[in-house]
């Protein structure tokens, strides 16, 4: 669950949101897209709690093996865009420290490492992460010197309708952690349910909280600053540290290199050796993920938003149903 | 080892025994004339002990009269009628008669009898039990696990008077046969651990054992910067795993026992935490945990935030900063790793040299080279005051030092390369390298993560009655992931 959780706040702060205006009518739109992922993950919540296994099993083993290689490209891409962006990221705030291509060879490289582990180190070092970032969040907001304005908080205004919709798309988008749940979902100790229904409410917990800090503290600043991660410290300042945007940028890249690790380790789920694969999928990632940072990759391109759309809709919804399929009907032709 | 067996004939086994150990010169034969009956007494210099020998085996064997004495009778009255030993075995291969005599024995032969009678005479001399100089403390007990298996093994049985200890022997070394001694208290270490650290332990490949660790590695699951599996010297700490429910393994002729499976919070543990108030206690806890982040991770946050970050740094500490390190003629990546690389070679001189040098070395390298070093303004004075807290932070958790050691100075060269991205990176791979490290399918980063609420109350706290809870993590994680291996 919290596997989920990292990976889709990573995500969110690592959106470039020049002259983006946050408000009223992201929260809604927030609030939407969570309720429609409950609806999405039916599916496969139904499916592990029928069965322990990955739904592509029920399909057998010609069809499961073009499902991992679909989850392995699907995941392959993620990871490549989320390399892109972060060392756009490390370009843009950062750029004297670390050249974007070493960058993404050492988030891969590390990736792949973290992934030979399998899921189990990479699930408690998750918990770890989180809280981090939970202190850290505690931290900056104990030495914060910004003040609150509810006025920022204002109802809707014209042409909030399009904002929310554009929103709730985007966020719909980003429910990539909907495959990941059925390529995960045997390894989950909790129940699927329990994962799926857990992740969406502190998920929405904190995504929502975080906009309405957000928004009472900074609303139109976010744009001026670019990035959510550094407009969470943008009023921190204490006597020991004068600015938190390294300190921050400290934090996502570990969690950078745990949430690369999941995929690089679902990507490698394609390969009959999971060593080799996880090398070979991190290979690819950091290439691709070059490539996509070279021309420029934006986290709303259309093609992006399409992309994982489908994967969600094809490997997250499809896939479930049509393994429950497969199953009522070999009960019935077994009655 | 052919398995040959033992002639009738004594010359033969005699002859035969010196031919396995191929004419070794520590190979004592001592030939007896007992009511007319040949019989020899083999033994291997400085393993067994004279007076021993002498007054148990000796003495009642010259005592032994009977008219037309048959070699029969003679084995009868060594092996049944007379005491010489607590030990006695009879052997009837010269492999067999062999491994006897390595391991201590007198083996008496008798001329007209095919099997010989191994007589317990152990006497080579030991160290007495010292100081555990690894693991010191201020309440606990002054005894330390010795060299010798037994001795060891009766600094135990002291502290547990209970029949549920059980030890368990075992050999291991293709060359070296070093007895291993498996410790655990029956009905708390659940028996598919022991079963499988016994699997673990006969497949050691090696010619020699003569350390723990080539045990510890032969018991690790996987290649890991963490192990699962930890040392002590100490046998009031090695009784109170045990009676958490794990097992140790003692190696005979070294003084540290191996225990699994070991958790990552033990390092922060000492005994003196439970003669403490446990108010205190907890402070000590959060005084070491500090001690283990700032050693591992102040040299590379100090050098990242100086070259790539300076803005989280504060105002005056920037402009100290700036004015000291002016004066040095290096970059300070390389200035603290020419520091770090001192400091290693005169902890390590002050590790191999005699104390009485080893303290002399301390005072040479710290004062007089620190000194002068920053005096003729080779190295900056906030430098040395980080490696002084780094270095003093080190010695505060002894027991993750080659991982706080690596970590360190991989950190510097990171954080020096590519600021805190770099740290962060190296954080990540050492986080998740510790978090996939398990022991017989005990997480070694439990109870922390996976979080286990009432285990909790003796890592960062120190709480009463903790035993019952520790034990409780490890018999249910064993349990859970074994199928219920409870004993």
């Amino acid at each position: 669950m919290l596997i989920f959780l990292l990976a889709r706040i990573m995500h969110t702060m690592l959106y470039r949101l020049d002259g983006f205006q946050t408000g009223t009518p992201l929260m809604l739109g927030q609030l939407l897209a969570t309720a429609a992922e409950a609806v999405m993950a039916l599916p496969a919540v139904i499916w592990f709690s029928k069965r322990r296994e990955n739904p592509a099993a029920a399909l057998g083993a010609g069809a499961s093996r073009a499902v991992s290689t679909a989850y392995a490209l699907y995941f392959t891409v993620i990871a490549g865009v989320t390399v892109a962006l972060f060392a756009e990221f490390l370009q843009t705030k950062f750029s004297d420290t670390v050249m974007p291509g070493v960058a993404a060879a050492i988030l891969c490289a590390s990736a792949a490492y973290c992934a030979w582990g399998g899921i189990e180190g990479l699930g408690r070092a998750a918990t770890v992460v989180f809280w981090l970032f939970v202190g850290m969040f505690v931290l900056m907001a104990a030495v914060s010197e910004g003040s609150f304005e509810p006025l920022n908080l204002l109802p809707f205004s014209e042409g909030d309708g399009g904002r929310t919709a554009g929103y709730l798309t985007e966020s719909l988008s980003s429910a990539w952690w909907i495959p990941m749940l059925c390529a995960l979902g045997h390894h989950l100790k909790s129940g699927a349910a329990k994962a799926a229904y857990g992740y969406l409410i502190m998920k929405f917990a904190i995504v929502e909280t975080l906009l309405l800090l957000i928004t009472l503290v900074l609303w139109r600043y976010v744009g001026v600053l670019g990035y959510p991660i550094l407009a969470l410290g943008a009023y921190a300042k204490s006597d020991f540290i004068q600015r938190f945007d390294a300190i921050n940028m400290l934090v996502w890249a570990i969690n950078c290199v745990l949430v690369l690790g999941v995929y690089v380790m679902i990507g490698s789920g394609a390969f009959k050796k999971p060593k080799p694969g996880a090398v070979f999928a991190a290979a690819a990632a950091a290439a691709f993920g070059w490539w996509q940072y070279k021309r420029g990759v934006k986290f709303d391109e259309p093609w992006y938003i399409c992309f994982k759309l489908c994967g969600i809709i094809l490997l997250g919804i499809i896939l479930p149903l049509t393994a429950l399929a497969l199953l009522g009907r070999k009960k019935e032709n077994a009655l | 080892m052919e398995r040959k067996s033992l002639l009738p004939r004594l010359e033969g086994n005699i002859s035969g025994i010196k031919a396995l150990f191929g004419g070794s010169a520590d190979l004592n034969v001592m030939r007896v004339e007992i009511s007319g009956i040949r019989c020899a007494v083999l033994t291997l210099e400085g393993m067994v002990s004279s007076s021993a020998l002498a007054q148990m085996l000796f003495g009642p064997l010259m005592r032994f009269e009977k008219r037309n004495a048959s070699p029969a009778d003679v084995f009868a009255y060594v092996s049944q009628r007379a005491i010489f030993s607590v030990e006695g075995y009879a052997t009837a291969d010269f492999s067999d008669a062999a491994e006897r005599l390595c391991s201590g024995f007198a083996l008496i032969l008798i001329h007209g009898c095919d099997r010989g009678w191994a007589v317990s005479a152990q006497g080579y001399e030991k160290r007495a039990v010292s100081e555990p100089d690894s693991e010191p403390n201020i309440k606990g007990t002054r005894e330390a696990l010795s060299d010798n298996l037994r001795t060891s093994l009766a600094l135990l049985r002291r502290r547990v008077k209970s029949p549920k200890l059980r030890f368990e022997f075992l050999k291991a070394g293709r060359l070296s046969n070093t007895d291993l001694c498996l410790v655990y208290i029956e009905g708390r270490t659940p028996k598919k651990l022991i079963e499988r650290t016994k699997k673990r332990l006969e497949s050691f490949g090696g010619d020699l054992c003569l350390t723990s660790g080539g045990i510890v590695s032969c018991l690790s699951e996987k290649r890991s910067l963490f192990s699962g599996v930890s040392t002590t010297e100490r046998p009031d700490v090695l009784c109170a795993k045990i009676n958490e429910g794990r097992i140790a393994v003692l190696i005979d002729g070294v003084p540290f026992a191996a225990v699994c499976p070991a958790l990552f919070i033990e390092n922060f543990q000492a005994v003196d935490d439970y003669a403490d108030e446990a108010f205190f206690a907890t402070y000590q806890r959060f005084i070491r945990f500090s001690a283990f982040f700032i050693s591992t991770l102040l040299p590379g946050l100090y050098v990242a935030a100086a070259v790539h970050h300076p803005e989280v740094l504060s105002r005056s500490v920037l402009l100290n900063l700036i004015a000291s390190e002016e004066r040095t003629p290096y970059p300070l990546v390389a200035e603290m790793l020419i520091v770090i690389i001192m400091f290693e070679i005169l902890r390590e001189a002050g590790i191999r040299l005699p104390r009485a040098i080893g303290g002399a070395v301390s005072i040479v390298g710290g004062l007089v080279i620190g000194d002068a070093a920053v005096t003729s303004g080779l190295i900056s004075a906030p430098l040395l005051i980080i490696i002084g807290i780094t270095a003093t932070s080190a010695f505060v958790v002894p027991g993750l030092n080659p991982q706080m050691t690596v970590l360190r100075i991989v950190n510097v060269l990171l954080g020096g390369a590519l600021g805190f991205f770099g740290v962060a990176v190296l954080s990540a791979v050492a986080l998740v390298s510790a978090c996939r490290t398990d022991c017989f399918a005990v997480p070694y980063t439990a109870p922390l993560t996976p979080f286990t609420f009432k285990a909790m109350r003796d890592v960062i706290t120190r709480a009463g009655g903790l035993q019952k809870k520790r034990e409780m993590l490890i018999e249910n994680m064993n349990g859970a992931s074994e199928g219920g291996g409870k004993a």
